[in-house]
């Protein structure tokens, strides 16, 4: 697939503002960043994967660096599938040493992690607590310490699990590569940045770019969401795959 | 067209065509005069061209061309000092118009302000893409560290570093404009009365 260094995008439009010198360059260039970051954001569906290898002492991951929205954590189970976690939200964590939500006895490592980590909890000799994030049945489960930016796993985890996320716009070798389509909505975008927070430009004008970034954004999505014949011969197939009656 | 033909051309001018010892205006004068006329006309043509077409950039005839050396300096910041001041106070730093290596000029470095490294520290545009860049600072210019060898720096100099003698970078139809602009900074100059007097006293005027 055909991909454009964004400093490309840059040079254009440098250059569509008459401009033959990369003088501004950093700062249209950081214009072009966020717009990258913004249309990624809304529009792209680009996926990234990736293998962490969890801590068996406290079953805690961290996210990826560049992790914006977690999409799932899974694992390739023995039978070739995948196997999600689900995401068990009362799973307890500890903020500032203490557990949201319950007062039970943490292990120091877990609690060292922002996480609280309990065994089954009982008083007079009956349960009166729960395992947080363990087993229940073969479920696997995760959930999210914000505060510290952890990954809490349920004990059952495996070695490694795999971290499936919309992160930010990727780099290679330290540069950032667009699709053609994003092209012109950047420029919109950094014609807007240049101009969204200057005082001698009219809230009329700076309303002016920034409906034609929108508009722009809108037709990029578009162009990339749009339904073809073939997806339209895909789609009936999918809703017809019955077994021939006999 | 070289500094020093203008300055001939200013004295003559002023001196009814002769260029003789009887005039009033030295020549060392007459080419300051014609530098900073030439450096006014630069910056007022580059904004009215801004104001007419919308777009500032700038011609070629005002560039000149220089070679640097970078060097380490004690703190470890790569540097040079400029071979000249570059025309200062133009939109987005024009007045230093292209650095890059003599050989790869496509490569052209990203122009950088001082406080640079402090604003973009950790922001995704903090490795240029890849670009190497720069940054002036009064008579020196700073590099990104990667940068080693020689280096081409394009810029519209300050007249007053150009050479007598060397290419005077104006339009050619500008020559009969500055000429014009440096007459009227001379003739404030020669308005002014001589004080032949060697009292220690200045010439009270009116």
């Amino acid at each position: 697939m055909k991909q454009l260094e964004l400093d490309n995008v840059v040079r254009q439009y440098l250059i569509s503002k008459g401009r033959n010198s990369l003088n501004g360059y950093s700062r249209y260039l950081q214009f072009a960043i966020m717009g990258l970051e913004d249309l990624h954001a809304d529009l792209s569906k680009e996926e990234k994967i990736k293998k962490v290898d969890v801590d068996r002492s406290t079953f805690v991951i961290d996210p990826p660096e560049d992790m914006i929205e977690l999409n799932m954590i899974f694992f390739n189970n023995s039978n070739g599938y995948i196997e999600p976690f689900v995401r068990l939200t009362d799973m307890s964590y500890t903020v500032d040493g203490k557990c949201l939500t319950d007062d039970v006895a943490v292990s120091p490592n877990a609690q060292q992690m922002g996480f609280s980590w309990a065994d089954d909890n009982f008083r007079s000799g009956d349960y009166v607590g729960r395992d947080f994030g363990s087993v229940k049945g073969s479920r696997f489960t995760y959930n999210i310490n914000p505060e510290d930016n952890r990954i809490q796993l349920s004990s059952n985890a495996p070695r490694s699990v795999y971290i499936s996320y919309k992160g930010s716009p990727s780099t290679v070798d330290g540069k950032h590569l667009v699709h053609p389509y994003y092209i012109e909505p950047i420029m919109f975008y950094m014609d807007w940045a240049e101009s969204r927070f200057k005082g001698n430009i009219s809230p009329a004008e700076k309303a002016e770019k920034h409906r034609q970034y929108v508009n722009a954004k809108h037709k990029m999505g578009l162009r990339l969401g749009r339904f073809s014949l073939q997806d339209a011969i895909d789609a009936v197939r999918q809703t017809t795959r019955l077994a021939p009656k006999i | 067209m070289t500094k020093r033909k203008l300055g001939e051309q200013l004295i003559k001018t002023l001196n009814a065509g002769s260029n003789n010892s009887d005039v009033k205006i030295t020549m060392p004068q007459a080419m300051l005069y014609v530098g900073q006329a030439r450096n006014v006309m630069i910056k007022e043509l580059l904004y009215s061209n801004y104001a007419n077409f919308g777009e500032f950039d700038v011609p070629h005839d005002f560039l000149s061309e220089f070679i640097v050396t970078p060097v380490e300096n004690e703190y470890g910041q790569v540097m040079s000092s400029l071979p000249a001041h570059p025309i200062g106070g133009i939109h987005q730093d024009m007045g230093i118009y292209h650095v890059s290596y003599p050989n790869d000029e496509p490569n052209a470095f990203a122009p950088l302000k001082s406080g640079w490294s402090a604003m973009y520290a950790g922001m995704a545009s903090q490795n240029l893409e890849g670009r190497s860049g720069y940054y002036p600072q009064g008579d020196k210019i700073y590099f990104t560290e990667d940068v080693s060898g020689d280096v081409l720096i394009r810029m519209i100099a300050d007249s007053a570093d150009i050479g007598e003698r060397d290419f005077f970078p104006i339009t050619p139809d500008m020559e009969s404009e500055v000429l014009g602009r440096a007459v009227s900074i001379a003739q404030i100059a020669m308005q002014t009365p001589e004080d032949n007097q060697n009292d220690n006293e200045a010439i009270r005027v009116g």
